[in-house]
């Protein structure tokens, strides 16, 4: 099972689902399914996420649950 | 000025990428899409599956062809409750889609596996029951033979879609 942290970072870019998708090639549903931690992305889709929202991988996903918000560290 | 189609092939591809377009960013069947209502949908295909059978061994065609119309429309409500992704070759569908639908075949061909050979087995043991000098006598009428053709087709034509709608937690419904 892999953590995600997605939706945090992508409200704080202000970015929408739909958005996202269509920057990642993604259908809006896949965002929300990663988002919930229902499905793990590839390397391929979890590095072109990071690149769109500039920020780096262990920050958005983890194999271990996120102990604080982005926003606290 | 951009590019019109001009072969038949290509005209072929255009229209289909239009379909798959408007199927994927269809808001109107929504209410298909939530996990209870594609349950409930898988649950009316099983029954319209099973129900061909005695629809047509009644003896009454019309009954048959009914409830197997009732069936495909069923498969038509299925595929717009998955966005036909059970249906699209891999260039239409995004990572998540084409793992679920590989999943779902998978699941589907076990489970028409079970059903097909199981009807086989059920076969061969009436034929040791009833047989006499290893000899066994069948008479069927048309529409019986009819409905069982049906229901094996039907039956592998809606379970992929049957098992990725069953699976599927239901979407969400904002894109923001």
């Amino acid at each position: 099972m892999v953590y995600s942290r997605l939706e945090e970072w992508r409200l704080d870019r202000g970015l929408s689902r739909q958005e996202l998708a269509d920057a990642v090639s993604v259908h809006y549903q896949t965002i929300g399914y990663l988002e919930r931690g229902e499905y793990s992305p590839s390397l391929a889709l979890a590095l072109q996420i990071t690149e769109v929202l500039g920020v780096p991988l262990d920050q958005i996903f983890s194999l271990t649950p996120f102990t604080r918000s982005r926003k606290g560290l | 000025m951009p590019h019109l189609p001009a072969t038949w092939k290509e005209r072929k591809e255009a229209d289909l990428e239009r379909k798959v377009e408007r199927a994927q960013s269809d808001q109107r069947f929504q209410f298909l899409r939530s996990r209870s209502a594609r349950r409930i949908l898988v649950m009316v295909s099983a029954l319209m599956c099973v129900g061909i059978i005695p629809a047509f061994a009644a003896g009454n065609s019309i009954i048959g062809i009914i409830v197997t119309a009732g069936g495909f429309a069923t498969w038509w409500l299925l595929r717009t409750s998955v966005r036909t992704v059970a249906d699209l070759p891999d260039r239409f569908l995004d990572e998540r889609q084409r793992a679920e639908r590989d999943r779902a075949y998978v699941g589907a061909f076990r489970i028409y596996a079970f059903v097909v050979s199981g009807l086989v087995t059920i076969g061969l043991v009436g034929f040791v029951i009833v047989q006499e000098n290893d000899e066994v006598t069948l008479t069927t009428t048309w529409p019986q033979a009819l409905g069982l053709a049906f229901f094996i087709m039907l039956l592998a034509t809606l379970l992929p879609s049957m098992v990725l709608a069953w699976r599927d937690s239901g979407e969400q419904l904002e894109r923001v």
